[in-house]
């Protein structure tokens, strides 16, 4: 008997060209933080009698893998996620590479191998990456929740042998700038920004498998805490204007734009085309500690889904999956 | 893959109303959209869907230049449905 250590999982992708055909071929491999999956089959426990008493059976009644994976966001790995979660991607430029990115119906499916080495292999085909939640605060790393639903799972696939996990450093925090309404005052300790698909599973007559997992609504939420340096924040979500009295019907938004930059060639750009902000909470610090507001943000909808945010990475890859 | 879907596309608009052509702005490297199939456009390169929805948001992104429409057309660039 052969025990290992419990720090070796990688995960391992390749995008499809197509639903139903598997890459077998993956060219990114993710060190991972946490990884959950669900269960990959529905069962449910009968509900009838049992004339000696004993609990009824289970039966399976669908198939439906799907996980979330935590990991440090690497500005080589940035592009890859993101183009899965948004689905439209133009490469520009010649080292560095720009990509930019942008929210379209359809998003890419992915072969996902769930590596633990010499002691498991499990691999989802049909994956479409549905959220991403990136974190960051003051002293940290900026932390990916990536939540991940696929049409078919197979154990005991033969694990890939390459690529190696990527190995750069993640975006730290003193590397991020917020700026809002095209500035950036350096007052915001903390982010987190969840980019939704909110879409479900299609499951018919067609047995245990789901047909498809479709996108529905495009949500982006978070929330920013920074120094309260004045009542601007507070009025614009009292009244709808940061220089307003009295409430109004008006529902302030602004541009947001959450950006990591290592240097002029490594960054990535999240820009919210209209972020407003329903909440504000500026508790009483009893300790003395500067006074923080904690801004709430959501995004409205624009005249098409693809204005609503463009992520743009520069890295040195010619494309998100090399 | 995009011989494939360029002579589906092809074929496609045989029998159906209106089909739409875009192609990708000369400055651009290479643009990628979709889910099933997954298209990958290089520079210059030129797709055709007789698809709306897709054309609709094909319309919209701003590495794809409209080459070519026939029948009703999509949506305008940056307009509403």
């Amino acid at each position: 008997m052969t025990l290992v250590a419990g720090n070796k999982r990688t995960l391992y992708w390749g995008l499809q060209s197509a639903k139903g055909t598997p890459n077998t071929t993956p060219t990114k491999a993710f060190r991972v933080s946490d990884f959950t999956p669900n269960s990959v089959r529905q069962t449910l426990t009968l509900a009838e009698t049992d004339a000696s008493t004993q609990e009824p059976s289970d039966v399976v009644v669908g198939y439906q893998p799907g996980f979330t994976f935590k990991c440090y966001l690497r500005p080589t790995q940035a592009a890859f996620l993101f183009k899965g979660l948004l689905g439209t991607n133009a490469d520009t430029g010649a080292g560095p590479y720009t990509h930019t990115q942008s929210a379209s119906i359809t998003t890419p499916y992915y072969t996902m191998f769930e590596v633990e080495p010499t002691v498991w292999c499990n691999r989802y085909d049909d994956c479409r990456i549905t959220q991403i939640q990136l974190d960051g605060q003051v002293g940290g790393v900026i932390e990916a929740t990536v939540t991940v639903e696929a049409i078919a799972f197979n154990g005991g696939a033969t694990a890939p042998g390459s690529p190696v996990a990527a190995s750069d450093l993640p975006y730290v925090y003193p590397e991020i700038t917020v700026t809002r309404n095209a500035v950036n005052k350096g007052t915001c300790s903390q982010f987190s920004i969840v980019i939704s698909r909110n879409g479900a599973r299609a499951q018919g007559d067609n047995g245990f498998s789901s047909i498809d997992y479709v996108n529905g609504l495009f949500s982006i939420r978070g929330q920013l805490t920074k120094y309260a340096e004045d009542d601007v924040d507070r009025r614009q979500v009292d009244t709808g204007s940061g220089t307003g009295t009295v409430p109004t019907t008006a529902i302030y938004s602004e541009t947001l734009a959450i950006k990591a930059t290592r240097d002029a060639n490594t960054s990535i750009n999240i820009a919210v085309a209209a972020a407003s902000y329903p909440t504000n909470v500026a508790a009483v610090d009893t300790s003395g500690n500067p006074l923080a507001e904690v801004l709430g943000f959501r995004s409205l909808p624009q005249s098409t889904l693809a204005g609503n945010v463009t992520v743009t990475v520069k890295d040195a890859l010619a494309t998100p999956e090399s | 893959m995009t011989e494939q879907l360029s002579e589906q596309a092809a074929a496609a608009a045989v029998t159906v109303d209106a089909a739409w052509s875009f192609t990708t702005a000369p400055d651009v490297n290479s643009v990628q959209f979709g889910g099933d199939p997954h298209v990958v456009l290089e520079a210059g390169e030129m797709f055709t869907t007789s698809d709306p929805i897709l054309a609709a948001e094909l319309a919209e992104n701003p590495y794809l230049v409209e080459v070519e429409s026939a029948g009703s057309k999509p949506r305008k660039r940056g307009g509403k449905p």
